[in-house]
């Protein structure tokens, strides 16, 4: 039962979260110097000979998951979803999840990007950043939302993050099996905590405001003793 | 009723017990003990970035031994485990140079002793029936692994090593009726010395820092056996070391580690719990030396494994 209002998840997803949030946050400030390259260049930088789009629609995918983060945080922290603090808290879950996930493997396969710039290739994390937003939206769309047609709306964000997955390829920062896997994994990890916190209505489920009856059981070894405990909220 | 209510406490018990054994942190008072026998076998390659195709490597160098790594837990305070380990190479099967493709065996000139001591604080900040989560310090004296014959003295000697000093994050939990184990480690090298097989002195530096992080898979075949299967990385800052006559700049540090361990439960309260282990290191290094500058790639395989038996009293 929910009994503040940072009490969105059980400890064992929030554990997990801090646990990945700790490991993200350690590894940027340290930033180890660990692989010998000739070419090194961020995640974001790219030859613009290799890319087969204009600059513009390139750089849309390239920052196309910043871009739907910062949408889909301000629709929920700005917007009239009654559960929108609740849906934006569970997607930084989602998200760390993906990320960590994604962070391990990627240190952990050492593959060469086709670009030769790391070996940070197997998953792709933009994917996984992109798919990990999308879906929840998609999923959020679908089981919330009042729009017509709304399968239609549901499948642009999973759209847009196809197409930055695809964009990572054209511009030989990732092959196609880093995309699958990544958007694999932010897709799951999105899916799996949305479904978990959220019922087919896209309402929160466990929290305390509404009329509810809790049943826990209670036992007493050294007299012998068994109860059970309803809570009835109104 | 009331036979439900038993049954959902004791499951409910049963799992947190269950978590409890798998990752091993006894109650308050409880003395863990954890013995092991290994076959360890490094093996060191060094290649000349320079060489043209078709040359084999400039230098192999290879031990195979066997230690004997006990580990005491005991567990002073409600969630605060202390545990203390150090290892034992009572034989060297083997040791062996490979200089431009020919074999030389190496005389061995190795102390029997017990080394590199570790000490471990363990705290578990948060449990409950399907989680935890720990904070682990470490403090290790690193004595042996570097024992690297060299070419011209041709012997394995014990060097005193590194001072590493560890801390390390644990979560581990139950999904979708499996564990799950993430781990995060932060290694600062205050000290270390080594031993490189292809030059006659031992380098030293100090102060830099490595990262390690992984996840393992718990698989139950049932009650009494399970295997864990685990990936790790691992990763160092590039840093200098130095000699008596040179220093050699270290620029590239990875490794990545497979791990398998089968676990026999059934004697866990009478005998303890005997365990198989596997584990492989792979681990890369470039470094470059000298005037002018000579870079070597050296590519080293670490295989260790085990039998042990582990039991709480």
């Amino acid at each position: 039962m929910r009994v503040g209002k940072w009490d969105i998840s059980p400890n064992k997803i929030k554990y997990m979260s801090l646990f990945f949030a700790t490991e993200i946050a350690v590894f940027t400030l340290l930033n180890p110097q660990y692989e010998d390259l000739e070419t090194r260049s961020s995640d974001f930088e790219f030859n613009q000979d290799e890319i087969s789009t204009p600059k513009w629609a390139y750089e849309l995918g390239n920052h196309g998951p910043t871009l739907l983060t910062l949408g889909q945080y301000s629709y929920y922290l700005l917007g009239s979803d009654q559960w929108g603090f609740e849906k934006a808290f569970v997607l930084t879950e989602s998200l760390l999840a993906a990320q960590g996930t994604v962070f391990t493997l990627k240190y952990t396969m050492n593959s060469k990007r086709p670009d030769s710039s790391n070996y940070l290739s197997f998953p792709s994390g933009h994917s996984a950043h992109a798919f990990t937003i999308a879906t929840f939206a998609s999923i959020d769309i679908l089981r919330s939302s009042n729009l017509d047609n709304k399968e239609i709306w549901a499948s642009l964000p999973l759209l847009y993050a196809g197409y930055i997955g695809w964009t990572r390829i054209d511009a030989k920062k990732h092959r196609l099996e880093d995309v699958i896997t990544g958007g694999l994994i932010g897709a799951l990890s999105s899916y799996i905590m949305y479904d978990f916190h959220f019922d087919k209505s896209g309402r929160y489920k466990f929290d305390s405001s509404e009329s509810r009856v809790f049943i826990s059981p209670s036992i007493n070894t050294t007299q012998s003793q068994f109860g059970l405990n309803i809570k009835v909220f109104f | 009723m009331k036979f439900l209510i038993v049954f959902l406490l004791v499951f409910s018990t049963f799992a947190s017990e269950r978590l409890n054994k798998v990752f091993h942190f006894p109650k308050k008072g409880e003395l863990k003990s954890d013995f092991r026998i290994q076959f360890k076998r490094w093996n060191y390659e060094y290649e000349d970035d320079a060489q043209t195709d078709g040359i084999e490597d400039i230098l192999e160098a290879e031990k195979m031994a066997y230690t004997f790594t006990p580990t005491l837990s005991y567990v002073f305070a409600t969630d605060w485990m202390l545990s203390l380990s150090a290892a034992w190479q009572f034989d060297v099967i083997d040791t062996h140079l490979e200089l431009n493709d020919e074999s030389r065996d190496v005389e061995r000139s190795e102390k029997e002793a017990l080394h590199s001591p570790q000490l471990f604080i363990r705290k578990r900040v948060s449990s409950e029936e399907d989680y935890f989560f720990d904070i682990e310090f470490s403090y290790l004296v690193k004595t042996h692994s570097n024992l690297e014959p060299t070419i011209n003295i041709s012997q394995g000697q014990m060097i005193s090593g590194s001072n590493i000093y560890s801390l390390k994050s644990i979560n581990s939990f139950k999904a979708f009726d499996s564990y799950f184990k993430l781990f995060f480690q932060v290694d600062y090298h205050t000290f270390y010395r080594k031993r490189l097989a292809i030059f006659d002195e031992i380098f030293e530096t100090r102060d830099f820092y490595g990262l390690r992080f992984g996840l393992a898979y718990l698989h139950e075949f049932n009650q009494n056996h399970d295997i864990l299967f685990g990936l790790e990385a691992s990763l160092f800052d590039s840093f200098q070391m130095k000699g008596m006559n040179q220093s050699i700049t270290f620029r590239e540090n990875i490794g990545r580690t497979i791990a398998l361990k089968y676990s026999y439960r059934k004697y866990e309260e009478t005998f303890g719990i005997p365990y198989f282990s596997f584990n492989q290191t792979f681990e890369l290094h470039k470094f470059s030396y000298g005037s002018p500058e000579k870079d070597i790639t050296s590519d080293n395989t670490f295989t260790h494994i085990s039998i042990g038996l582990e039991r709480v009293f």
